[in-house]
């Protein structure tokens, strides 16, 4: 009895020794998809197995909560070694100064990353080397079969709305997947307009965003609820569509539908298109805190997230189905289907239609 | 009764530690960051007093209806079925209600051709209705508790005498009584409508939000004028906050001067009419029961369904796939929580009985205020200023700060439960005891501990109902090393994927019920009572 029992606690030292041997990296992250849970289930796997780095999923439900303890935390060790980012959340982070830079030299597997993917800036700030991109995202509409037009632009979807008022609506902004669909139309209504591309001044911001407002005058009306209310998030107008409430839903994962229909969360008569004939892509991003205690094992984390091998995996459409950020030498066992690409407009377009929006709509 | 000076000071430095430091690091974060207040920013926003009356708006038609469902029901409701309840954690609660009532809901798939538009996502009414299903409960548990508290049968029983009919004595006697000693319960209430962030997500406008929803959002911002709307936004909702308070004090008032009036006139036929009306509200906590259930079940039926869509009254497949593959990852989130809300309920006991002892000594009547003070700051706020504090300590441990911020939230509830309790306690057993030669607490453990035993086990599973629902701390003074199922159920229910989400809530549902029913299990809800 006394030995086994000294055995089984041999047994825990020898276990807590070993999880003391490798590395640990917190990898904040979103955790509301079981398929990218899955995925970096698997990436801990080989991590650990390869490298010897235990690597953990520190699921979030909004990543601006990690951002929120980062900018909070004073200098010192960080809590946080890798996170999932882009967007607003990049920019506060990097105008705080809270991110190792530097990161193309650090990492190896940077130079395989695609040097057409636009991922130098990341919502019009410049990226500077304080992130690497891991994947992308494609915007665009999960359409009811017999609805709408394929590719339909702005004129295509008001018409839609008078036909059929109440079956249309887009997420709140500054909800993002809302704040897209506007940057979508407003780069519709200007007809590409080289000019969204750079900071405006106040007469060239007038200028492009009196089509918006008075398209979005016309259209709300129309709309679900006649635009006095909108969903909350995309997942919320996801299921009104699945509900057969919408005839219309948003999404930026590429994959979304592939995924979607073989859950069953989508009905099969859903079908995949752009707004306009592009889709507005962006990468999403990897970064290290400049305060992480793990910088080179969360260094070799990326540099393992941006191999062939990972990146082949993360773009299985049986799982995350995710497109890669590097030049494969093999295409895979099935590439992906992408829809054909549109920058994002300059970031301060973004800031002038969140803040406009909400002057002209939330009262 | 003479609490022997050493423990007396031990007691005390419990009590600061356990309660003082946690909020004298929120005030001192509020006041250093005094230089974000800016005014102009947060009344020019577009929408705030929209935002503004619909938080207040909500706060008082769920404190005055809940109010009155407890007074026309606490006497003819048991609280044994309210447990389970009062367990169910808000977001699935939310999720399965949600489901349930909305248009396209199940409960109207059961009958076809009849289109309810009553109950939809993010309309008021659905916001209000989900609060008092999940309030209801909640304050007819603590109105039965304070009824244990007032000898209300003698009383009917005088009145009676008297010549006055039950209900008369019932209104105009023993609700004034009980609408005083549910001061503290109703404004939780009152406080927690106002201020709910998860329930306000998913069930309440967006055209503008509630206040609460906002000051989070401008909270999970940072533009330096996110950062100064959060800081102004968060005063206001404090301030107002505070004006719910006096608004719970004001309604008691206002019933006790009704009341006394009534007893010297006689009721006039309005108000017996309205009376009579008011039985109707009877039925309300049996609803709540069973739609409490119904929401369980859905939950249930969610984690194992796949393709199910309106109107299609059973899915398309029945599948048990999602708990397969999250079985293995689902048990560290509810071993941690559970110990986690293990040592946080022990200690917020402890502590709590400490106060209440020294409160008796030092006769603190605003204790009750302080204690629960927690519960009317804003949460994220409290959050950040402790973790900024958190950092000029050093890294102690991620676990022992996770602990140590869920107490004052446990203190709170464990304070509610036992307080009117040990307040009815007659301490004169103590000196029966002590003048047989023993130590106060060693009394305290022989005679008040067993008398007590009922509200203690009920204030302990409460507190650790409240440490396992704890996200926002655990997630940011947890630094990720701990990760419970509340964590979990959050980022799940982030997403698409409701099966996913459903897992989670239930297996997060399972845990708070099992510690409740099994720290209450055969002590009903007359325990305490002797």
């Amino acid at each position: 009895m006394a030995s086994r029992l000294i055995k089984v606690l041999l047994c825990c030292v020898l276990l807590l020794a070993s999880k003391g041997v490798a590395a640990q990296v917190y990898f904040y992250a979103w955790g509301g998809s079981s398929e990218v849970n899955n995925y970096l289930r698997w990436a801990a796997d080989e991590l650990k197995e390869r490298h010897d780095i235990e690597l953990i999923h520190v699921k979030v439900g909004d990543i601006s909560e990690a951002v929120a303890r980062l900018l909070n935390e004073d200098a010192g060790s960080s809590a946080i070694d890798l996170l999932w980012i882009n967007g607003e959340n990049f920019h506060a982070l990097k105008r705080a100064g809270k991110l190792l830079g530097d990161l193309p030299a650090r990492v190896d597997n940077a130079a395989a990353i695609n040097p057409e993917l636009n991922w130098r800036t990341d919502f019009g700030v410049a990226v500077d080397g304080y992130e690497l991109p891991w994947g992308v995202g494609q915007f665009h509409l999960l359409v009811r079969e017999n609805t709408l037009p394929a590719e339909p632009d702005p004129a295509q979807i008001l018409t839609y709305a008078q036909q059929h008022p109440g079956r249309l609506t887009y997420p709140k902004p500054p909800e993002f997947h809302g704040t897209t669909f506007l940057k979508s139309v407003l780069i519709s209504l200007n007809n590409q307009d080289e000019r969204l591309y750079t900071s405006p001044d106040p007469d060239t911001a007038r200028e492009l965003l009196a089509p918006l407002w008075r398209y979005l005058d016309a259209l709300h009306p129309l709309l679900w609820r006649q635009g006095r209310d909108f969903p909350g998030s995309a997942v919320v107008q996801q299921q009104l569509l699945a509900n057969g409430q919408l005839d219309m839903a948003v999404s930026f994962n590429p994959q979304e539908l592939t995924v979607a229909q073989r859950q069953q969360r989508l009905p099969a008569s859903v079908t995949a298109t752009t707004l306009g004939s592009a889709a507005i892509t962006n990468s999403h991003y990897l970064a290290i805190p400049a305060a992480s205690p793990h910088q080179p094992e969360a260094l070799q984390v990326i540099n393992f997230l941006l191999s062939e091998r990972a990146q082949l995996k993360k773009m299985d459409p049986a799982g995350w189905g995710d497109p890669p950020v590097i030049e494969l030498n093999d295409s895979g066992p099935q590439a992906l289907q992408l829809f054909s690409a549109q920058s994002e407009p300059h970031v301060d377009w973004l800031r002038l239609i969140e803040q406009q929006w909400l002057e002209r709509y939330q009262r | 009764m003479r609490i022997d000076q050493v423990k007396g000071q031990g007691g005390l430095t419990l009590a600061l530690l356990g309660l003082g430091l946690p909020l004298i690091a929120a005030l001192t974060g509020i006041l250093f960051s005094a230089e974000l207040l800016n005014l102009t920013a947060l009344f020019r926003y577009p929408g705030l007093p929209a935002m503004v009356w619909q938080g207040l708006l909500v706060a008082v038609v769920v404190t005055v209806t809940a109010t009155l469902v407890v007074m026309v029901s606490s006497f003819s409701i048991s609280s044994k079925g309210l447990r389970s309840i009062i367990a169910i954690p808000n977001l699935a609660f939310t999720v399965g209600i949600l489901w349930l009532i909305t248009p396209t809901g199940w409960l109207w798939r059961l009958l076809p051709g009849i289109e309810v538009n009553l109950f939809d996502r993010q309309y008021l009414l659905t916001f209000i209705v989900i609060l008092l299903l999940k309030e209801i409960p909640f304050l007819l548990f603590m109105s039965h508790r304070a009824l244990q508290q007032i000898p209300h049968q003698k009383w009917l029983l005088i009145g009676q005498s008297q010549g006055h009919s039950k209900t008369k004595t019932w209104w105009l006697i023993v609700m004034p009584a009980l609408l005083k000693r549910l001061r503290f319960p109703l404004m939780v209430v009152a406080v927690y409508s106002f201020s709910v962030i998860d329930i306000a997500l998913l069930a309440a406008p967006n055209l503008p939000s509630t206040l609460a929803v906002q000051v989070f959002e401008w909270q999970l911002n940072f533009t330096p004028e996110a950062r100064q709307l959060a800081y102004t936004g968060g005063l206001l909702l404090l301030v107002l906050s505070g004006a719910l308070c006096l608004g719970v004090i004001a309604q008691e008032y206002l019933f006790r001067q009704w009341s006394r009036k009534r007893l010297a006139s006689s009721v006039t036929a309005v108000e017996r009419t309205t009376l009579k009306l008011l039985q109707g509200l009877r039925s309300l906590p049996l609803l709540t029961q069973i739609l409490g259930l119904l929401a369980l079940a859905a939950l249930v039926a969610q984690s194992v369904s796949r393709g199910w869509f309106y109107p299609a009254l059973l899915p398309a497949d029945w599948t048990l796939q999602g708990w397969l593959q999250e079985w293995q990852y689902i048990w560290p989130g509810v071993i941690n929580a559970f110990a986690i809300a293990a040592i946080v309920g022990l200690f917020s006991v402890l502590l709590v009985i400490v106060l209440l002892e020294l409160r008796r000594k030092y006769q603190w009547r605003y204790l009750g205020l302080w204690v629960l003070l927690p519960l009317f700051i804003p949460q994220v706020l409290l959050v950040l200023s402790w973790q900024h504090a958190i950092s000029y300590t050093g890294p102690v441990g991620y676990w022992i700060w996770v602990i140590w911020s869920h107490i004052p939230f446990s203190v709170a509830y464990a304070y509610l439960v036992l307080a009117p309790q040990e307040q009815a306690f007659d301490q004169r057993y103590l000196l029966v005891s002590r003048a047989l030669g023993y130590s106060f607490w060693r009394s305290w453990w022989r005679v008040k501990r067993p008398l007590l035993a009922g509200p203690l086990y009920l204030s302990l599973a409460l507190a650790m109902v409240i440490s396992i629902t704890q996200y926002v701390p655990t997630l940011i003074l947890g630094g990720g090393r701990v990760a419970t199922v509340t964590t979990d159920l959050m980022a799940a229910s982030s997403g698409i994927n409701t099966q996913l989400a459903a897992i989670y809530a239930l297996m997060q549902w399972l845990l708070a019920t099992g510690v409740l029913i099994g720290l209450t299990w055969q002590r009903g809800s007359s325990a305490g009572e002797q």
